[in-house]
């Protein structure tokens, strides 16, 4: 596992470490994907412009100011950026891709599912993790004592100081509150 | 099984190394399309940029944004005589038009479009291979690259491949070509614009 912060992959990278690149791409690829598919609503437009976002990041690499924000906030802005260039042109996007020398990648019907597939499920992950960390406290407490380590409810009961009742009130609120969250997003990928 | 994610991030180490390379041959592409599109305008006057309907639909900033915008306002101006560097006339010289693909008619629609934008078309045929994905102009002899110049100008080629090469026709080429033809495209595939996005 990669354990060096985003900023320090980028200045690696502008200093000509290609692996440094592709942690700091292995990290965020799915994602700026996922943005792409939200918004186009084509697997192979949101591959091109995943590979023109990220094309576009390493040629402005020493553009980058860490003083002003995180590299995820810089690399969204690129994304928004490519999106709305494409919009506007009506055409694919790639003067960055080609610029840096890279091949376009035509994807088969099956790569296309499995780019959807990953990057669908990047959303549902980023939702959640979202969703989990802005929970109150007692009910990520119970969920994760029930749901992710699958004790009974009279053991999360124990654990929490509370009533079994209890218990199970804050799983299942807790529960249904990331569903709902889920549900809301959702429509934004469909 | 091709991964899109792993694929394009094979191409990405290795592009990360090269970055200041390509950013560099990125730029004299650049300059050398904004310079040929300069010196074309300066020399060729109004026709340029408005003759060739085609090519107009791009739009993009790339190097022609500009420069396209002053040729309107120079076609309202009579042409003025042209310095030494002038262009030629566009029906002051043949160009012939070769298929360097398997796609039928894509010669003849480039040449369609030359002829609407001026020029005076001699040969279409095909040429002897059909692998060519990039358009080259080539020229006959050294005093026919300003010719060639306003061909490519006007084909775009320096906008839509960031790549403006000229080169000397080699014998096959210009034996195909016919003698009387100065300029000769050798169209690649990507030319064949109805078939992409």
């Amino acid at each position: 596992m990669e354990r060096r912060t985003d900023t320090e992959l980028l200045a690696a990278a502008l200093s000509g470490d290609g692996d440094a690149f592709g942690a700091f791409y292995r990290r965020h690829a799915r994602r700026i994907a996922a943005f792409h598919l939200a918004r186009t609503r084509d697997a192979q437009d949101a591959a091109d412009l995943t590979a023109e976002t990220f094309a576009a990041a390493l040629e402005a690499l020493d553009r980058f100011d860490p003083e002003r924000g995180e590299p995820i906030a810089w690399l969204f802005g690129i994304a928004r950026h490519r999106l709305a260039t494409q919009a506007r042109r009506g055409a694919v996007e790639d003067r960055a891709r080609r610029r840096m020398g890279l091949e376009r990648l035509v994807l088969d019907d099956a790569a296309l599912e499995r780019v959807e597939a990953a990057a669908t499920a990047e959303l549902v992950r980023v939702e959640l993790r979202e969703g989990f960390d802005a929970l109150p406290a007692d009910q990520r407490e119970a969920i994760a004592l029930r749901v992710l380590l699958d004790h009974d409810y009279a053991e999360v009961a124990g654990a929490t100081g509370s009533s079994e009742v209890v218990a199970r009130k804050r799983v299942s609120r807790g529960l249904s509150a990331l569903r709902a969250r889920l549900a809301a997003n959702g429509k934004g990928i469909r | 099984m091709t991964d899109f994610f792993d694929d394009l991030e094979r191409q990405l180490v290795a592009a990360t190394p090269q970055r200041p390379a390509r950013i560099r041959r990125a730029r004299q592409r650049r300059a050398a399309a904004t310079l040929s599109v300069v010196v074309a305008l300066l020399a060729g006057g109004a026709g340029i940029a408005a003759a060739v309907g085609d090519g107009a639909g791009d739009g993009g900033d790339g190097p022609s944004g500009a420069p396209a915008g002053t040729a309107t306002t120079a076609a309202t101006t009579p042409p003025t005589p042209a310095p030494s560097s002038a262009l030629p006339a566009r029906d002051a010289y043949t160009v012939a038009v070769l298929n360097g693909t398997t796609v039928p008619g894509l010669a003849r629609g480039v040449a369609n479009r030359l002829q609407s934008g001026g020029f005076k078309i001699g040969n279409v045929t095909n040429a002897a291979t059909q692998d060519h994905s990039a358009t080259t102009v080539y020229y006959r002899t050294p005093d026919c690259v300003p010719a060639a110049t306003q061909v490519a100008t006007a084909l775009r080629l320096g906008d839509a491949q960031g790549d403006f090469a000229l080169q000397k026709a080699p014998k096959e080429l210009r034996a195909l070509a016919g003698d009387r033809a100065k300029v000769i495209v050798l169209v690649g595939s990507d030319q064949n614009r109805t078939a992409g996005p």
